[in-house]
C-alpha cells in the first residue's frame, strides 16, 4: 500500500503539480524564442515591403485588439465603439501636428488624456447596463464620435480625410524606414501584452473576472465592481488612443470612415474574440492569423470584391462563437491539457495494476 | 414659424417614423420573447430590400404586389438563420448571443457586396415619386403606405398574440419558459416561429421601403442602428412601444434636421439613445424584463 502511495505521488509531482519547473522552463524557452524571431522579422523583411506592410498591420491590431480585450475580454463589457478612442487619439494628435505644430509625441498624450475623460464619462453613464445595453451604448457613442467627425468639417478635414504631411524626422514622428514602424508597433503590442499579463496575476484583474463572471455576487462580496470597470475603460482607452496616434503618424491620412467607424470597432472585437478573449495571448494569436488573411484578401480578390475580406470575417466570427467560444487559443490549450491529463492518467494506472 | 411649415415638419417627421416603427416591430418582437438583440437586423431589412429589387427588375410586376413574395422569401430566410445560428446561442454566455449576430451581420452586409456590388438601385415607379398633397402639405405616397401597414401590421400583431394558440403559446413562453414546456409548449418552435415572423416583419418592411429608398449593401447600417433607438425608446419587447418610439424619433430627426442641422440629425437621436439607456433602461412603455410581450 504503502510502495502505492509512493507511486502515485511520484506520478503527481511528474504530472499536474510537479511539472511546474521544467514546464516553466520550457514556456520561458518558448517565449524567448518567439520574442527573438518577432525582434528579427521587420529586419529580415526590410526588402519585403508587402509583408513589411503585413507584418506591421498584425502587431497594431494585434495592440489594439489587446487593448480591447482587457475590458472586452478581462471585465465582460463587450464594447462596441472602441474605434471612437482611436480616432480620438488619431485625431488629437494629427490635428495638434498639422494645426499648430505641436510634437506627436507630446500630442499623443494629449488623445490619450481626451480618451481617457471619454471613457470615464462612458464608464459612469453605462455604469447600471449590462451585455447587450452595455454593446448597444457603446455603438451609439462611436457613431457620435464619428458623426462628429464628419461633421466638423472646418477642423478634421470632413469625409474627405485629414492629410497630414510628410516630414520625416523623429520630432516630427515621422520615419522614411518603414522598419522603425514595425519596431514602434512591435512595442506597443508587447507593452499591451505586458499590461495583460499583469492582469493575470493582479488584484485588480481577480477583481475583473470577478465583475466579469457574476456582477451582483461581485458586488455582494464587497467588490468594487465601478472602480473595476472604471479602471479597465480608461486603461483600454488610453492604449486604444495611443494606438491611435501612432497610425496617424505611420499612415498620414485620417478619414472618419475608417478610423471612427463602426467596423473598426467590431474588428477590435472579433480579432480578440476568434484569437480567444480574457487571455494576454489571444488577442495576438487572432491578429496574426486575421490581419494577413485581410491583406492577402484584398490583394487575391482586388477592388472587384472589396467584401470578400470581411464577408469570411464575419462567417469566421459566427463559427467561432457558435463552435469555440473561448477562442481559438484557450480551445487549443484546453485540448491539449486534456490530453496530458490523459497521459498522465495512464501512467498512474499501469503502475497501479504493475504493483496489484 | 407658420403654421404649415410646423405641420408639414410634423407630418413628414411622423411619416419617417412610421417607417422606422415598421421596420422595428420584428426586432422588438425577438427581443421580447427570445431576449436576444439582433444585431445582424438592419442586415436583414437590406436582404429584402434586394429581395424586392430583383423580383422587380425580373417580373416588371408593382412591388407591392410582389410584397407577399419578398415576406415569403424573408420567413423562410428567419428558419433557415434560426436552426443555423440562433438556436445555438440560446442560453449561452453574452459573448456568444452578441457576436454570433454582429457576425452573422458583417456577413450579409459583405455577402451582398460581393455579389451585388456597391452600387446604388432604385426601383423606378410612379408609385416611388408619387406625392399626395392636402392641406397645403406634401406627403410622400410609399411613405404614407409604410406608415399606415405599420399602424395595422401593429393591430395584428395584438390580435395573433392575444387570440390565437401560436400567440398565447408565445406569451406562455416568454412569461415561465420552464413552465411552458410543462404545459406541452415546444419552445424550440415558438423560437423559430417568433424569429421567422420577425424576419417576416422585416420583409414587409423592406418591401414596402424599396420603391422609396436606394438599396444598396449598407443600406441596412443606419435603418438598423434606428431601429435599435427606436425599440430601446419604446421599451424593448414592447409593440405599442415600437410604434410610439418609431414615431417619436422620426418627429425628433426632422425637427432637429431642419432647426439644427441637417448633418447632425442622427446625432440627435444617438444622444437621445444613450440618454434613455442611462435614465430609463425600460424604455417608455418596457417594464423591467418586459413580461407581458404584445399586449401592452
Amino acid at each position: 500500500m504503502d510502495k502505492l502511495r509512493n507511486i502515485i505521488g511520484k506520478n503527481q509531482a511528474q504530472g499536474a503539480g510537479g511539472a511546474g519547473a521544467p514546464a516553466k522552463a520550457r514556456d520561458l524557452r518558448l517565449k524567448l524564442g518567439v520574442l527573438a524571431v518577432l525582434l528579427l522579422l521587420p529586419i529580415l523583411l526590410q526588402n519585403e515591403p508587402y509583408y513589411q506592410e503585413i507584418l506591421t498591420f498584425v502587431f497594431l491590431w494585434g495592440a489594439m485588439s489587446g487593448a480591447w480585450n482587457i475590458v472586452g475580454g478581462y471585465a465582460g463589457k463587450f464594447s462596441l465603439g472602441h474605434a471612437a478612442f482611436f480616432g480620438i487619439g488619431a485625431y488629437t494628435s494629427g490635428l495638434l501636428y498639422t494645426k499648430l505644430g505641436i510634437s506627436p509625441w507630446l500630442g499623443m498624450f494629449g488623445g490619450m488624456l481626451l480618451s481617457v475623460i471619454f471613457a470615464l464619462l462612458i464608464g459612469v453613464v453605462t455604469l447600471r447596463l449590462k451585455g447587450k445595453f452595455f454593446a448597444l451604448c457603446t455603438i451609439a457613442f462611436g457613431m457620435l464620435v464619428e458623426i462628429m467627425a464628419v461633421y466638423l468639417r472646418g477642423v478634421t478635414g470632413g469625409s474627405e480625410g485629414l492629410l497630414i504631411p510628410y516630414e520625416p524626422g523623429f520630432w516630427n514622428m515621422t520615419f522614411a524606414s518603414k522598419v522603425v514602424w514595425a519596431y514602434i508597433f512591435l512595442a506597443l503590442m508587447l507593452g499591451v501584452y505586458g499590461v495583460s499579463r499583469w492582469l493575470d496575476k493582479s488584484a485588480l484583474g481577480y477583481r475583473l473576472s470577478a465583475l466579469r463572471e457574476d456582477e451582483d455576487a461581485a458586488e455582494a462580496l464587497g467588490v468594487n465592481t465601478l472602480a473595476g470597470k472604471l479602471s479597465s475603460i480608461t486603461i483600454s482607452a488610453a492604449i486604444t488612443a495611443l494606438g491611435g496616434s501612432l497610425f496617424a503618424q505611420y499612415f498620414l491620412w485620417l478619414e472618419p470612415n475608417f478610423c471612427v467607424s463602426l467596423d473598426l470597432s467590431q474588428q477590435f472585437a472579433l480579432i480578440s474574440i476568434i484569437g480567444g478573449m480574457g487571455t494576454a495571448i489571444g488577442p495576438l494569436v487572432g491578429a496574426a492569423i486575421i490581419t494577413p488573411l485581410q491583406i492577402f484578401l484584398r490583394a487575391a480578390f482586388g477592388s472587384a470584391a472589396s467584401g470578400m475580406s470581411m464577408m469570411i470575417y464575419g462567417f469566421l466570427l459566427v463559427v467561432v462563437v457558435l463552435y469555440m467560444p473561448k477562442g481559438i487559443v484557450v480551445e487549443v490549450r484546453d485540448r491539449l491539457r486534456a490530453r496530458r491529463t490523459k497521459a498522465v492518467a495512464g501512467v498512474v494506472e499501469r503502475e497501479v495494476s504493475n504493483v496489484a | 414659424m407658420d403654421g404649415t411649415l410646423f405641420l408639414q415638419l410634423l407630418v413628414s417627421g411622423l411619416l419617417i417614423g412610421g417607417v422606422y416603427a415598421l421596420i422595428s416591430i420584428g426586432l422588438t418582437l425577438i427581443f421580447g420573447v427570445m431576449r436576444i438583440v439582433n444585431f445582424a437586423h438592419g442586415e436583414f431589412l437590406m436582404l429584402s430590400m434586394f429581395a424586392a429589387f430583383w423580383l422587380f427588375h425580373f417580373t416588371g410586376l408593382s412591388p407591392y404586389l410582389l410584397a407577399p413574395l419578398v415576406i415569403l422569401l424573408l420567413f423562410a430566410y428567419g428558419v433557415a438563420i434560426y436552426v443555423l445560428v440562433i438556436r445555438r446561442t440560446i442560453g449561452s454566455p453574452m459573448v456568444v448571443q452578441i457576436f454570433a449576430t454582429v457576425g452573422l451581420g458583417l456577413f450579409m452586409q459583405n455577402a451582398a457586396l460581393v455579389l451585388w456590388s456597391g452600387d446604388f438601385r432604385t426601383i423606378q415607379t410612379p408609385a416611388s415619386t408619387a406625392l399626395l398633397r392636402f392641406a397645403g402639405i406634401q406627403v410622400s405616397q410609399s411613405m404614407m403606405i409604410a406608415s399606415l401597414v405599420a399602424i395595422v401590421i401593429a393591430l395584428i400583431l395584438f390580435a395573433f398574440m392575444a387570440w390565437t394558440y401560436p400567440g398565447k403559446a408565445i406569451r406562455a413562453t416568454v412569461q415561465d419558459r420552464v413552465g411552458a414546456q410543462l404545459m406541452g409548449v415546444n419552445i424550440d418552435r415558438v423560437f423559430m416561429m417568433t424569429f421567422a415572423i420577425g424576419s417576416a416583419l422585416v420583409g414587409i418592411a423592406g418591401a414596402l421601403l424599396a420603391p422609396a429608398y436606394p438599396i444598396f449593401p449598407s443600406v441596412g447600417a443606419n435603418f438598423g442602428l434606428a431601429s435599435f433607438v427606436v425599440v430601446v425608446l419604446g421599451g424593448m419587447g414592447s409593440m405599442t412601444g415600437a410604434l410610439l418610439g418609431g414615431f417619436l424619433i422620426g418627429v425628433v430627426e426632422t425637427f432637429s434636421g431642419f432647426f439644427i442641422d441637417a448633418a447632425l440629425k442622427q446625432a440627435v437621436y444617438f444622444l437621445v439613445f444613450i440618454l434613455v439607456l442611462v435614465f430609463r433602461p425600460t424604455g417608455l412603455l418596457g417594464q423591467r424584463g418586459a413580461e407581458e410581450i404584445g399586449l401592452k
